[in-house]
């Protein structure tokens, strides 16, 4: 007797599509001899098209009611880490307000490939008058190192031991994504804003090796890996960072 | 909306343009509606979760980097926002969702000995009723991956990412969403096509 159970999951994968050429020839060859699973895929076909049926049609003042409340958000915004953190926001945004001062300072000290980066990066005046609202009163531990800025190291203003005392400790849930989509969570990814150095390697040109992302799916980090180190940078922002490879991992912990 | 419409009205909102957001709105609302009302079982509730994760959409618009439809980015925030919704409500409890055991699922595919001919029966109105009951009996994470096949169009590569599931896990969780709903049909006794025939009493 064939495996009906292996034939019920290719009838379920075969109203999807998603059937390879094999798998199809193997299921029709089964349904022909098999009266039950005939019967099963009847029975499904019966149900999704009885489900597609019974959905509800949506509000009529449903795109209004959508967009009246669009209209009162706050604009979108590059930076919506953020937003996602609101924890983390004040000091983020002091740390980011704190980066893009400095850079604003340095532009002209930035190679002009740096320059046309943060472009490509799309941080707009608008952007930068958002991050830099609340640096107001920045964060203890994060003033800004005068001398290293006019140093022509514009990102690397705040001292680096700072940024962990400085931020809530809330720990930031992750998944790190390989190029294959498979996905592994990590406790906390907040090491990644005080990991490594910036560093003026171009971004390498090939897709990154990994993405880091909050657990609400929003984009983060892209991850390449070269040689003994790796290569990151925050999404949006576009400044390279370069870590020894040993140290990153070990410093996102473990991933499961 | 083509894959570069879609990035035109993107790059529209993120300029500014926030009226232009309204054709996302348009082009999605209906599935994502839909997906909602699967997940919370009413009107009101999947209304209101539908404009949350539009909001959402909007706010963090510029972290999408298009290297997904933007549909399939939207569900997965109807999704959240359907799972917290669930979460306040404190139906959560009651909702298995974590069930990591794919392979063994206890319960069997009902035989129906002498249920009605599926193929007489098909048209059933009562059909409609006895499938959104059913749709309702099913745990959390049923509903969810049916909605993202059924409703949502996703592909099992987008379902594998959008509930971090392998391939396989996808497979394999959709079939026994579609059994147990299949069981639970034929249980309630008012679907006129569930269960397969009593030829299938080896399975
Ligand atoms: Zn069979």
């Amino acid at each position: 007797m064939d495996d009906c159970r292996f034939f019920e999951e290719l009838i379920s994968t075969s109203l999807d599509g998603e059937l390879t050429e094999t798998e199809e020839r193997a299921l029709s060859a089964h349904l022909q001899s098999c009266e039950h699973c005939r019967a099963y895929r009847h029975a499904l076909l019966a149900i999704t098209e009885a489900e597609r049926d019974a959905l509800p049609p949506p509000p009529r003042d449903l795109t209004e009611n959508i967009m009246a409340a669009v209209r009162k958000a706050p604009a979108p915004r590059k930076k919506a880490l953020i937003l996602a953190f609101p924890r983390r926001a004040q000091a983020l945004a002091a740390m980011a307000a704190l980066v893009i001062l400095a850079g604003w300072a340095g532009t002209r000290l930035l190679s002009p490939k740096g320059a046309s980066e943060s472009a490509a990066a799309g941080i707009s005046p608008q952007t930068m008058r958002i991050a830099a609202a609340p640096a107001a009163a920045p964060a203890a531990g994060m003033e800004p190192a005068e001398e290293e800025s006019a140093d022509n190291r514009p990102m690397m203003v705040f001292d680096a031991a700072a940024p962990e005392a400085a931020m809530d400790a809330a720990p930031l849930p992750f998944l790190l994504i390989d190029a294959d989509g498979s996905e592994r969570a990590g406790a906390d990814g907040s090491a990644l804003w005080s990991l490594g150095e910036p560093t003026d390697a171009p971004v390498p040109e090939r897709k990154p090796d990994y993405i880091l992302r909050d657990t609400a799916g929003a984009l983060l980090w892209q991850l390449w890996e070269e040689g003994d180190s790796v290569l990151f940078r925050e999404n949006g922002d576009g400044l390279l960072r370069r870590a020894e490879a040993g140290s990153f991992w070990e410093a996102l912990g473990e991933l499961s | 909306m083509t894959k570069e419409e879609e990035m035109a009205v993107i790059a529209r909102v993120l300029r500014g343009d926030t009226d232009a957001f309204a054709a996302l709105v348009t082009e999605n609302q209906q599935r994502a509606y839909h997906l909602a009302w699967r997940m919370l079982g009413n009107e009101a509730d999947a209304a209101d979760a539908v404009q949350d994760a539009f909001l959402k959409a909007y706010t963090s618009l510029g972290d999408f980097r298009g290297d997904s439809r933007f549909s399939v980015w939207l569900y997965r925030l109807v999704n959240n926002v359907c799972i917290d919704a669930l979460r306040r409500k404190k139906r959560w409890e009651t909702l298995p969702l974590e069930q990591e055991d794919e392979e063994g699922e206890s319960w069997e595919l009902p035989l129906a000995d002498t249920g009605p001919d599926p193929q007489e029966l098909l048209e059933r109105a009562a059909d409609r009723e006895a499938v959104r009951a059913a749709m309702a009996a099913l745990p959390a994470d049923c509903r969810e991956i049916l909605s993202l096949r059924e409703i949502g169009g996703l592909s099992y590569d987008e379902i594998a990412a959008a509930l971090r599931l392998e391939q396989g896990t996808v497979k394999s969780r959709l079939n026994r969403a579609r059994k147990k709903l299949c069981q639970l049909l034929t249980k309630s006794g008012n679907f006129s096509a569930s269960g397969p025939s009593k030829k299938g009493k080896e399975v």
